[in-house]
């Protein structure tokens, strides 16, 4: 049923979304079968062969660089008797082949030949008909690798993105002075796997009322290392500029930590608790020409936002999330952190991997506590009572910000149940 | 690369390191970090790998490459009521083999072992293994850990927010 309910304070959803496996049935369907979907990153398999296999809602897909510098999603499914044909999460392919009875697939999918042909009548009149399918259309924006595997997309990919393409470009202009191909991932990832529904984490990875509770103990820490190395500001920890969550439409969604496009230079009160962190910042520092000094401070640190590309990218911090559903509760988190490939100073990429392993990753000093939130919630939603799942906060307080998008404080729940109404309308559309 | 002992005063090293070794193993499962933090030097390194071919902690993703305040933090935040992915505590009981020692012509020592960690967490039971890898500087009659690299059995080990420390 389609949510009427966005604009109403009392804007909730059932906890049979977190919970039912016919629920989760029709999302991986509608959601993640049949509309645009987050792959993987275009650095990550810059030359012909280089694939990168993934998961997309319990589709294997291995996602391939063709020689034309175009890019195939091949499901990892024999076309002889289901064996998945490539079994490295990366790496680089002539041809995919089947461990069980031979079969070899040219790294475009095409299947010359059963293996041992003899016994199969008429096999070259087959032709074709042996090939690994692919998923409908796979295509890039701006080094991001989306697809849609069973269907025609219903939208254009740009169209799709609303206004999560604009902070993309306002990001990548930033980081990389409009050079995306200046941007790239870690070649390896950190995962997380968490006994709970993976909306929980795309629901979190944009919500800003959780930091002080959950992070409670994080924040202190910091405010205690600052206040040892003399840098506790009397004006709090964050910039003097407004923050906002904002609903880019589509389902997408962003907590902005400045205003669009202004500059947030929050590396320095990460310098005490990062390991050696003093120190490579001053590396930073003379390294890097002086007139330059402050531009890669900020391409060092954080991003000026998270933002939720539904449904399933977040790009957060100082990483990309993909978020990977296994069951109704059941969900693995891939983290890669995103580097710059040219800087001036080791010490850029350096800052940005130490930031992640402090905070986010799986051994991380915050990541962590969310995920024992989501492995509760997942328990206290056994209980049928009192009231659906509510994501009200903030409702009909909001605005419309400068570039026409929903507005409201950075605590309010839009991004939420801009998530939530999304989904609630393919499953409608799917029904 | 370590060898087995050859002579007496090999096998006093590889006694001590055991023993050193034991205590460690035995403070990480008592949940006593206070103890366990006094076995490090002030200029210690804990590196968690995230590949086990790691060579370049700098340039590379680790799980964690921590100084002694790092090493506190996580501590601390295992005493902290809302330190909730700490809570309730993990149990442990972790067993250290196949020590390897050898005595470096500086005073200090390597040694590695493989360990087994059985551990109970917010109501599931699992296990990890690995190895360990360890410099170590004489502090009176035993010692103090200057580097300790934990090797994860394989980069795609998925972690929950179990928070055992190895």
């Amino acid at each position: 049923m389609l949510d009427s309910l966005a604009t109403s304070d009392q804007y909730s959803v059932d906890r049979d979304r977190y919970r039912s496996p016919e629920q989760f049935a029709r999302e991986m369907q509608a959601i993640f079968h049949e509309n645009w979907v987050y792959l993987c990153h275009a650095s990550e398999i810059p030359a012909p062969g280089d694939f990168r296999r993934v998961d997309v809602g319990g589709i294997p897909l291995i996602v391939v660089r063709q020689d034309d510098g175009s890019i195939k999603g091949l499901f990892n499914r024999c076309a002889h008797r289901g064996t998945t044909v490539c079994e490295a999460t990366r790496g680089n392919a002539e041809r995919f082949v089947c461990p069980y009875h031979g079969w070899a697939y040219k790294r475009d999918g095409r299947n010359q030949a059963p293996s041992l042909p003899k016994r199969y009548a008429n096999w070259k009149d087959r032709k074709g008909k042996t090939d690994l399918a692919a998923a409908h259309t796979v295509q890039e924006y701006r080094g991001f690798i989306f697809g849609v595997m069973n269907r025609a997309p219903a939208q254009p990919l740009e169209d799709w993105l609303a206004g999560a393409k604009k902070v993309l470009d306002v990001w990548i202009d930033s980081m990389a002075d409009g050079d995306h191909t200046q941007i790239c991932l870690a070649p390896d990832s950190q995962f997380s796997r968490f006994r709970g529904n993976w909306k929980l984490q795309c629901e979190n990875s944009v919500d800003a009322y959780h930091g002080e509770f959950v992070h409670g103990i994080y924040f202190r820490q910091l405010f205690k290392e600052l206040e040892a190395a003399g840098q506790l500001k009397k004006d709090g920890l964050f910039s003097s500029l407004p923050p906002s969550a904002v609903n880019l439409g589509n389902g997408h969604s962003a907590l902005l930590h400045v205003p669009l496009g202004k500059s947030y230079d929050s590396l320095d009160m990460r310098i005490p608790m990062i390991p050696d962190g003093k120190e490579t910042l001053d590396r930073l520092i003379s390294e890097v020409p002086a007139d330059e000094v402050n531009i890669w401070k900020e391409r060092a640190s954080i991003a000026p936002f998270n933002m939720g590309i539904f449904p399933n990218l977040v790009i957060l911090g100082t990483q990309t999330r993909r978020i990977i559903p296994q069951s109704p509760t059941d969900t693995i988190s891939e983290y890669q952190v995103i580097l710059h490939k040219n800087p001036p100073s080791s010490a850029v990429n350096e800052l940005r991997l130490r930031y992640q392993e402090q905070f986010y990753g799986p051994y991380g000093l915050a990541a962590v506590d969310d995920l024992v939130v989501f492995e509760r919630t997942t328990d206290g939603l056994g209980a049928p009572r009192p009231a659906p799942v509510l994501l009200n906060r903030g409702t009909g307080q909001g605005t419309t910000d400068e570039n026409g998008w929903e507005s409201g404080d950075i605590t309010d729940e839009i991004p939420q149940r801009a998530f939530q109404s999304q989904v609630a309308q393919l499953l409608d559309q799917a029904a | 690369m370590p060898t087995p002992p050859k002579n007496t005063a090999d096998q006093a090293l590889l006694q001590s390191v055991t023993a050193f070794l034991y205590q460690e193993a035995k403070y990480l499962d008592a949940l006593d970090y206070d103890s366990w933090l006094g076995l490090f030097t002030e200029d210690a390194r804990y590196w968690i790998p995230l590949k086990r071919d790691a060579k370049d902690h700098a340039a590379e993703l680790n799980h964690a490459y921590d100084n002694l305040l790092m090493l506190r933090l996580r501590a601390e935040r295992k005493s902290t009521p809302d330190g909730w992915g700490q809570q309730p505590p993990p149990a442990t009981s972790r067993v250290i083999g196949n020590i390897e020692v050898a005595q470096q012509t500086d005073g200090t020592v390597q040694a590695e072992c493989t360990f087994i960690c059985w551990q109970w967490y917010r109501g599931k039971t699992g296990s990890m293994g690995g190895r360990l890898f360890y410099t170590l500087e004489p502090a009176g009659d035993s010692w103090k850990i200057r580097f300790k690299k934990v090797q994860l059995p394989a980069p795609e080990v998925i972690t929950g927010a179990d928070g055992v420390m190895y």
